[in-house]
């Protein structure tokens, strides 16, 4: 049996593979569909302290080998979300709640009023939704307001934090430091790019809102490089994310140094994706004689250039 | 509803012309349980997403579906020839709501535009069934446009932009003056509309000024056609909520949505 788990903040996940936030609703509808007690966890849509409707269409385009969005963290609050938790507590999963908001104060009240709930696993902090004007991504770019959140969500809960980190930044390492100056157990990387699509014919930008977030498989690159830099950057674990579609990709991000994963757009065409990739990192370990994922985590090898023989 | 994701067989392909194919896929579990207006999501070789299409029509274990070839997915998904297999979830969304009422209590019209007609064979096929014959009124900018081969030929009114087929005109203006020159039968009259959204529009405002009942269904771009994405919303009327084309729909009241 390979040991895939993984522990956080004195939490123990099953294995390291998650689905994003974002990308599998609340984690309840597409049970018939995935086989999501096979999950490390379900990390849930982005939570705010009331409903929101989410932007105007269009939402979402398909581009090159990726797909952006323009949702707007659209979701049900944070009282109907805890009148949802139970049920998902029955999932034979561990449940991560992603936490959005528009303020500093948004953040606090609405992990203040999920300390209440019961059986949360852990948070994840999204100071790096690229789609909502007011607030999101202006947090997650500045590496001060980025430790304050962190700083003032530490002091209120002893879950285990794990903060999600724009690429939109020049140096995605000093947002990943200034998270863990802060107290966050992990950071996971990344969000989504910011990106466009034009439509040449009536020259207006596919999007309502003009510009989204890219993911899919081509962000992976991009991603891989980040999670690079957040690993040399920081001591806690980081979570990589970005295009994630194999098991074969998943170990690329583990190899580069991620502790865990997780899978967003892939879920979108194969609901299953991330149980199957959970099960295929397994499969690679038993295949190759590793007794632990752990031992993956990391070791990307970079071979000196051979020397020439005089 | 029960949702089935499997490895559909294809066991027909049609080509129409050089923009249409019909596709026969063997997918018994969703062939028996869909209902007219659902469709299926196929996982496209080559692209991100799947591909949501319409249930066509319905022949035992075979579901058909009608593909556009409009871009690098439709064209991909027109090549699949009987014998090779595609991967299918459904049946999705919520179709047409056809209650039991008989032949003599409504009168049932479907109005269709261009590849719009993609759900209505079926939707023909099980009015028929229980004993309703609908009157169709098919549009399109030229006779090509026109996809009529499995729709019954006697209850069918065409219109063409060019004049190359019927009344030369546009659609909904065709229906509505059979319903002006009907006024006795509004009360009774539940309209079946699909089509591109100027067209939808127009059925709107046609339905809505003469106090008509329609439900429309619409097509939007998905990333999941499972409700996840959040990403096919169509806005509600009187407030300021989205609704999801693939959960709440395809299906909509005509006076329930702003298009």
């Amino acid at each position: 049996m390979v040991d895939q788990t993984f522990t956080l903040g004195g939490v123990r996940f099953q294995n390291r593979v998650f689905v994003a936030s974002g990308t599998f609703g609340y984690g309840d509808e597409v049970l018939d569909l995935s086989e999501v007690g096979k999950l490390g966890g379900i990390v849930t849509k982005s939570i705010t302290l009331k409903p929101r409707t989410g932007n105007r269409p269009r939402r979402i385009v398909e581009t090159a080998g990726g797909m952006l969005n323009s949702i707007g963290l659209a979701n049900i609050g944070v009282e109907r979300f805890l009148e949802r938790l139970p049920g998902l507590l029955e999932l034979g999963t561990k449940i991560i709640v992603n936490i959005a908001g528009s303020t500093f104060g948004e953040y606090v009240e609405v992990l203040s009023r999920l300390e209440e709930g019961e059986g949360i696993a852990a948070y994840e902090l999204n100071v790096s939704c690229p789609n909502v004007k007011e607030g999101g991504l202006e947090f997650g770019t500045d590496p001060h307001a980025v430790e304050t959140i962190t700083k003032s969500a530490r002091e209120r809960t002893r879950r285990p934090i794990i903060v999600k980190l724009t690429p939109n930044v020049t140096r995605i390492g000093e947002t990943a430091r200034a998270a863990e100056a802060g107290g966050a157990d992990a950071v996971s990387a990344i969000n989504t790019l910011v990106g466009m699509s034009v439509n040449r014919a009536d020259r207006t930008s596919r999007l309502g809102t003009v510009t989204g977030g890219l993911s899919g498989p081509a962000i992976k690159p991009v991603a891989l490089a980040k999670v690079r830099e957040c690993t040399m950057a920081v001591k806690i674990p980081v979570i990589g994310i970005g295009g994630i579609t194999t098991a074969d990709d998943a170990l690329e991000f583990i190899i580069v140094g991620a502790a865990a994963v997780q899978v967003g757009t892939a879920s979108f065409a194969e609901p299953n994706a991330a149980a199957c990739i959970a099960g295929g990192i397994a499969s690679y370990c038993e295949r190759n004689g590793i007794a632990s994922v752990e031992a993956l985590v990391g070791s990307l090898q970079i071979p000196a250039p051979p020397r020439l023989q005089t | 509803m029960p949702r089935f994701q499997l490895t559909a067989r294809a066991v027909r392909r049609q080509v129409l012309n050089s923009q249409a194919v019909i596709i026969g896929l063997e997918a018994a579990e969703i062939a028996a349980s869909a209902i007219p207006g659902q469709f299926v999501e196929l996982k496209v070789p080559g692209v991100l997403w799947r591909r949501p299409m319409s249930i066509y029509r319905r022949i035992g274990d075979v579901i058909e579906i009608l593909v556009a070839i409009v871009g690098p997915g439709s064209r991909a998904l027109a090549q699949l020839i009987p014998g090779g297999s595609i991967d299918i979830i459904g049946p999705l969304g919520n179709g047409f709501p056809i209650d039991g009422s008989d032949g003599d209590v409504v009168d049932d019209v479907v109005v269709a535009g261009g590849f719009g007609i993609a759900p209505f064979p079926f939707l023909v096929q099980r009015l028929r069934e229980v004993g309703r014959t609908p009157r169709i009124f098919l549009g399109g900018r030229t006779k090509d446009q026109l996809f009529r081969q499995d729709l019954p030929a006697e209850r069918i009114s065409v219109a063409t932009e060019d004049g190359s087929a019927g009344e030369q005109g546009k659609v909904v203006p065709l229906f509505a003056s059979f319903a002006d020159a009907v006024p006795e039968r509004i009360e009774r009259m539940r309209v079946y509309a699909c089509g591109p959204t100027p067209m939808l529009r127009a059925l709107q405002h046609a339905v809505a000024s003469r106090g008509i009942r329609a439900w429309v269904s619409v097509e939007r771009e998905m990333a999941c056609g499972i409700g996840i994405c959040q990403g096919c919303v169509v806005g509600a009327a009187g407030s300021d909520a989205y609704l999801l084309a693939c959960k709440d729909g395809p299906v909509f009241d005509a006076s329930a949505i702003v298009l």
